[in-house]
């Protein structure tokens, strides 16, 4: 629907001008080291690192490997948490 | 609810203003608007808790990606730069330093309760007292820590001792327990502070090397 594409395009918008959009980037970033997500990434990274060749590995190599793997380890906790503040800015600044 | 007509003719000279004015059985119609106000109204249709969820979830998505990728990146430079393997040795030193996990013993393992259970004789009181305790009890026997009440202590002690005392000393002590302010009192915590304001004792104890320092700041 191109009206919820409109809004959506909206929203991003706001939440980069305001700067909430940096700083909940900054809030993952440091829950996800908290609670062990990156070091398991970076595990998990060796391997495919291993498998591929140290010399011949690409960012796209890395990405394809970690990408879905990243975004299902991600704790409920923690996306709990970001939802509840995302939610609580677009309440604040929607209307 | 059927309104008047009357009513009507004044809704629809209020509502001109508004960004939107219905009539009966009739689909509302937006009103011209400035381009703020259409932002704010669109962004007010989050209201609909579903396609809130649907947005929130997208931006979600958006920052979790957004992490993974600056992963990538992050490792990718890592490699390229030949430092992602630093904190890896070989295997051996990696058996060697592994953290312990026993019951009694530090992460490196050591015994860190060793002095817990031994026991030490009181140079003063000839009793056995556990090296823990042992320092707070050195303070009460000798009379001179912070908290020792010395004046009682003393008593106890020229009490215990009665037959080697003069009686002018059991005088004066008696004026010590009368007056902390007499002069009796004040030349013998002179004298005393003097003597002792700061005592080091060196001891063995079980064939450990014991240093106590037990000082009354002034």
């Amino acid at each position: 629907m191109s009206k919820e594409s409109r809004m959506k395009a909206t929203v991003n918008q706001k939440l980069t001008e305001m700067g909430e959009r940096e700083r909940l980037k900054e809030l993952l970033r440091a829950k996800l080291t908290e609670c062990g997500w990156k070091d398991q990434m970076k595990a998990h990274c060796k391997e495919v690192i291993k498998e591929k060749g140290l010399e011949h590995v690409t960012v796209e190599d890395l990405v394809v490997e970690i990408t879905p793997k990243g975004r299902a380890l991600v704790p409920d906790s923690v996306k709990k948490e970001l939802l509840h503040r995302i939610r609580a800015f677009l309440a604040q600044h929607a209307t | 609810m059927r309104l008047s007509s009357n009513h009507w003719a004044q809704t629809r000279v209020k509502a001109k203003n508004t960004t939107v004015h219905t009539k009966p059985n009739k689909r509302p119609v937006q009103a011209r608007v400035t381009l703020g106000e259409t932002r704010s109204h669109m962004l007010s249709g989050l209201i609909n808790t579903r396609r809130l969820r649907r947005c929130t979830q997208d931006i979600l998505s958006d920052l979790v990606e957004d992490a993974c990728l600056g992963l990538c990146f992050e490792v990718h430079r890592a490699v390229k730069q030949g430092y992602f393997f630093l904190d890896d040795t070989d295997q051996e030193s990696m058996r060697d330093f592994e953290i312990v996990d026993q019951p009694g013993l530090d992460v490196f393992g050591q015994v860190y309760n060793q002095w817990k259970n031994k026991e030490c004789v009181c140079p003063n009181c000839s009793r056995s007292i556990a090296a823990s305790r042992f320092a707070p009890h050195l303070e009460k026997c000798l009379g001179m820590g912070r908290n020792s009440s010395r004046i009682a202590n003393r008593r106890i002690v020229t009490g215990n001792n009665t037959n080697n005392k003069s009686e002018s000393d059991q005088e004066d002590n008696d004026d010590v327990n009368d007056n902390d302010w007499s002069y009796g009192a004040e030349k013998k915590a002179k004298k005393r502070k003097s003597d002792k304001n700061f005592s080091c004792m060196t001891f063995t104890c079980n064939g450990v090397l014991l240093h106590c320092c037990i000082g009354a700041f002034p």
